[in-house]
């Protein structure tokens, strides 16, 4: 009766470890990819953040750049043109 | 001593027993404990991964957006090295455009308005408001004027072209000799050239190219003689006929001396006077009138077709 409590006991053991080891498996490789993503969502903020900055800065420098500027004018007035006439050949 | 070995053996067998329970117990406790714990990080990277999908999303627009930006604060670095390449793209456009305006496979026409012997203080920034209006580019055949170097630069500024028409324009003494001539229109690209760092090389003689032979120069060597400077010439197709004086005619005169002929053709040029009240008037018209007609309205340059180099 004993022997056959251990062999149950042994076979319900090799059972529970093979579930223990699947789902401890899984729980690792989604404990890692969690973490991949949170590191990624991290960086990638942190790269939003920054761009945001240097656009801010760049913005800037451009509304100061282009203030009063003539030659930044002729510049925006030429591609606007260009475009226009662009646009009407690619009509054809 | 038997019986106490069996009962030893006996107890030993049962520790066995209660460990492995135990361990099987602990084992079902952790595989629980991981499906749990599997299920809510499963939400987590679920949930994760859609915000860094939305993140990446936003973060390519943002890249978009500081490419465009950079560019933009990049162009002030050579700004007149950008605006000659935008120049060199447009003009071979417009060659493209009037070649085929030419060959009747467009569904536009070509008109290239032309302002000579200005800019005036008085009436050019009227001229310049209305084309503006339009959104309409036209050549300016300019003269070298002192002090109005504010009209030169809004021409420039406002992409028309700026066209040589001598720096004089007074016809006995640039029609003296040939010589005086190029000095004169060579004078003229100077000026130009000094106040706006641009190389005109389309002109217009002072009275059109017949004007030439009238004053009994040899029009053959004339013509030789701008071309080995690299100048284009233009006359007209059609004129307002402001060139007369500005009170013989009104602006409706001289509004229908253009549209009434514009019709008949694919490409034309238009010779206006931008010292013209009257011209000045008929103006807006004139230019619905040509949109109507299906005309669109560039700027002369040298590879321009219409602009003859021989």
């Amino acid at each position: 009766m004993k022997k056959f409590i251990r062999i149950m006991l042994i076979i319900l053991l090799l059972c529970f470890g093979a579930v223990c080891a699947y789902t401890g498996w899984q729980f690792f490789t989604l404990y890692n990819t969690d973490s991949t993503l949170k590191k990624d969502i991290k960086e990638t903020s942190e790269k939003m953040d920054d761009a945001d900055k240097q656009i801010s800065d760049l913005n800037k420098e451009i509304e100061s750049l282009s203030k009063d500027n003539d030659l930044y004018t002729e510049y925006q007035n030429w591609q606007r043109q260009n475009r226009k006439l662009e646009e009407i050949l690619a009509r054809q | 001593m038997a019986k106490t070995e069996q009962k030893t053996g006996r107890n030993s067998g049962q520790t066995v027993n209660i460990l492995l329970a135990v361990i099987c117990i602990v084992l079902c406790a952790l595989s629980i404990y991981f499906y749990r714990a599997c299920d809510s990080l499963n939400t987590a990277v679920l949930s994760d991964d859609a915000e860094l999908s939305e993140l990446l999303a936003i973060y390519d627009e943002k890249s978009a957006e500081l490419a465009e930006v950079t560019e933009t604060r990049e162009a002030f670095n050579d700004l007149d090295g950008k605006i000659a390449e935008i120049k060199e793209v447009y003009f071979k456009n417009a060659v493209k455009a009037e070649e085929l305006a030419r060959s009747g496979n467009a569904d536009f026409k070509v008109c290239y308005l032309t302002f000579d012997d200005g800019p005036y203080v008085a009436t050019t920034p009227l001229f310049l408001d209305v084309l503006e209006e339009y959104d309409v580019q036209a050549t300016f055949f300019c003269l070298a004027k002192e002090g109005l170097d504010d009209l030169y630069k809004r021409e420039k500024m406002n992409c028309h072209t700026i066209g040589n028409h001598t720096a004089s324009h007074t016809i006995r003494y640039v029609y003296s000799s040939i010589d005086t001539f190029i000095k004169d229109l060579e004078e003229n690209r100077e000026f130009i050239q000094n106040l706006l760092g641009i190389t005109t090389d389309v002109m217009r003689f002072p009275g059109g190219s017949p004007q030439i032979t009238y004053s009994g120069l040899n029009r053959t060597k004339m013509i030789e003689r701008i071309q080995e400077l690299h100048y284009g010439y233009i006359d007209w197709t059609l004129m307002t006929g402001d060139g007369g004086g500005p009170y013989f005619m009104t602006p409706d005169e001289f509004l229908h001396n253009v549209v009434d002929y514009s019709a008949d053709y694919d490409v034309i040029s238009v010779l206006m006077h931008d010292y013209s009240n009257n011209t000045l008037a008929c103006l807006p018209e004139m230019i619905e009138i040509l949109k109507e007609q299906g005309y669109i309205f560039l700027p002369l340059s040298y590879d321009a077709p219409i602009v003859k180099k021989e």
